[in-house]
């Protein structure tokens, strides 16, 4: 009996393993906005669910920008911007309603999301979907025009990195990631977890993580609030 | 009629007294809506399958009733009382029931002096301070700090790893950083825990309970230096375990961790050196030594290719050295298992989370017999 459940796991096992070794070998050479993809978007969502979409533009637009709101240390705004062509123009998940023809040319070049005019949501183009997406984006109606702010450029840059240097050696990134949504709730967890033994957190990481979560979160905040 | 070792409390006594900081920090923190408070948790299922004969006949433990598979669950609640106070909390529940992993004040006074009381996680070795399933990519936990999941592990066997973890205790405990050069930080923790607890050896059971006859405390300390990825820390720990504070033990320990780009090493080396009785009846060889010693290394290789996939790599084994104890199934002077591990982690959706791992163990200088095993786990944390 317990050799067969033996087997049994194993065969398990096995099928888990060829899957996970599987999975890679389909994808070569993915480009860099289908690995962003897959690292931003399926870290939360199955595969199935996104890429049997079919959304307008403005639609897609408006969905990456939701969840680039729910996940702002996740999902930066250019990172949202890439995403959004990988959709429309890699894998032209365009609605053919939307009278858009599904050739290869480019979408015009980003702008900032915020500043996007949405158009109201179609009745039913995929009735499942559009229930995640208004449950998702409820609230995120075209949000005021925020004041633009000054670009923290280095903060976005090495914030991400010493974000995952820092937390990942006690935690999974993703836990650390959807862990934090607020400046100061991101400010004292940051300053707790920096007295924790081995942490390695300096003081100066401190700094330049608050400007990351700062940058992050407060450039999002006019969409989440709403 | 013999004394009993130790007054018992009534089981829902101390339920009781297990549960109720948390409930009473819940009550707290309601009103409180200036507090910040964070909720963190996890959860893990886990079965465990023998490739071959399971040695023995030796159940394993199952905190869902069924042999080899276990379920721990952990809530933990801090609150932010002030800028430089919080209150944590923290339950499980597994094998033995539902316990109070951490339950303390901490006061933030300077970066290098800072204030902890209640029931802590000792700051014995580095895994000691990420043993939720949740925080650890291995399949298992290394053999030094196995607990239940250990094959042999019986008090007749090898008595568990150097230190089951998690391992929690009541007592004060002081740390700090030091920053030298803005690179380079020295973080050190000393404290005094009411310790481990024990007859003739450790009693791991004895020691999770809450009351007690002992009468000592025990010391200890650590110290940990980080420069860039690369940290390196030291650890020790000595008391009394016995009621008449006459047999000692002494925990010391190092460990290294380092990263290079997407590959994690970790490593550790931890040994406890323990005085027995040699007073009782029934010891196999002459006396040499008032102590035996017990020391267990890993040494583990996490190598991330894409974000939600992590391949492993471990080797760890546990030794003991020294005179058998009487009725010990461990007859030799010298015994030693050695495990190799193979193992995946994949992040597929959410904050799930799963892990399987082949495990291959190998005895020395025991009647046991050499085991394959494979581990499966679901883990979800939040």
């Amino acid at each position: 009996m317990r050799l067969h459940r033996g087997i049994v796991l194993g065969l398990l096992v096995g099928v888990l393993f060829t899957a996970a070794l599987a999975a890679p070998a389909r994808a070569a050479a993915p480009s860099e906005a289908k690995k962003l993809y897959e690292q931003k978007c399926l870290y939360c969502h199955s595969g199935a669910a996104a890429e049997r979409q079919r959304l307008e533009p403005a639609q897609w637009r408006r969905l990456i920008e939701t969840m680039r709101a729910r996940a702002p240390l996740l999902i930066s705004r250019k990172e949202a911007d890439v995403i959004f062509r990988y959709f429309v123009n890699e894998r032209h998940q365009v609605r053919a309603a939307a009278a858009r023809p599904r050739t290869s040319a480019p979408v015009p070049a980003p702008v900032p999301m915020s500043r996007v005019a949405t158009p109201p949501l179609p009745s039913a183009p995929d009735e499942r979907w559009c229930a995640t997406l208004q449950s998702c984006c409820k609230a995120a109606e075209p949000p005021a025009e925020p004041e633009p702010e000054p670009e923290d450029t280095e903060a976005e840059e090495r914030g991400p990195l010493l974000f995952a240097d820092r937390c990942s050696k006690c935690h999974t990134l993703r836990r650390a990631y959807l862990r934090i949504d607020s400046v100061e709730s991101g400010h004292a967890l940051i300053e707790r977890m920096r007295r924790k033994m081995g942490s390695g957190i300096t003081s100066d990481d401190v700094a330049l993580l608050d400007r990351f979560l700062r940058a992050r979160i407060a450039r999002s905040r006019p969409a989440a609030d709403q | 009629m013999p004394q009993p070792l130790v007054r018992r409390t009534p089981r829902a006594l101390r339920l009781l007294w297990q549960v109720l900081p948390g409930v009473l920090l819940l009550v707290a923190a309601r009103p409180a809506r200036a507090f910040d408070v964070t909720y963190a948790g996890s959860g893990s299922v886990e079965y465990r399958a023998f490739i071959g004969a399971k040695t023995g006949t030796q159940p394993l433990p199952s905190s869902v009733g069924i042999d080899s598979l276990t379920l721990e669950v952990a809530q933990k609640i801090v609150v932010e009382v002030s800028k430089n106070i919080n209150v944590t909390s923290k339950v499980c529940f597994g094998c033995h029931g539902v316990e109070l992993d951490q339950g303390y004040a901490e006061g933030r006074v300077r970066d290098y002096f800072n204030i902890r009381a209640g029931r802590i996680n000792v700051p014995i070795g580095e895994f000691n301070m990420r043993h939720d399933p949740a925080n650890f990519t291995s399949p298992s936990k290394p053999l030094p700090y196995a607990m239940g999941d250990m094959l042999h592990y019986r008090p007749s066997e090898f008595n568990l790893g150097v230190l089951p973890t998690p391992y929690s205790d009541n007592g004060v405990e002081l740390f700090g950083t030091f920053v030298i050069g803005h690179r380079l930080l020295i973080d050190y923790s000393a404290y005094l825990v009411r310790g481990l607890v024990g007859t003739n050896d450790l009693d791991f059971v004895e020691s999770r309970r809450w009351a007690t006859d002992k009468r000592s405390p025990t010391v200890g300390g650590r110290m940990v230096a980080t420069l860039g990825p690369v940290s390196l820390g030291g650890s020790v720990a000595w008391g009394y375990y016995d009621a008449s504070s006459s047999l000692a033990y002494l925990i010391y320990g190092v460990d290294l961790y380092a990263r290079w780009r997407s590959l994690v090493f970790r490593g550790e080396f931890i040994a406890r050196q323990t005085d027995y009785d040699q007073s009782l009846p029934g010891y196999l060889y002459l006396h040499r030594e008032p102590h035996f010693l017990k020391a267990g290394f890993y040494g583990q290789v996490d190598w991330t290719p894409v974000e939600w996939l992590t391949v492993i790599a471990r080797a760890d084994g546990l030794f003991r050295r020294g005179m058998p104890l009487p009725g010990s199934l461990i007859i030799e002077d010298a015994a030693t298992v050695i495990r190799a591990t193979g193992g995946l982690v994949m992040r597929m959706l959410g904050n799930f989370m799963v892990k399987v791992g082949y495990e291959y163990w190998k005895f020395f200088g025991t009647p046991f017999q050499d085991q394959h095993v494979v581990r499966t786990a679901l883990i979800f944390s939040y």
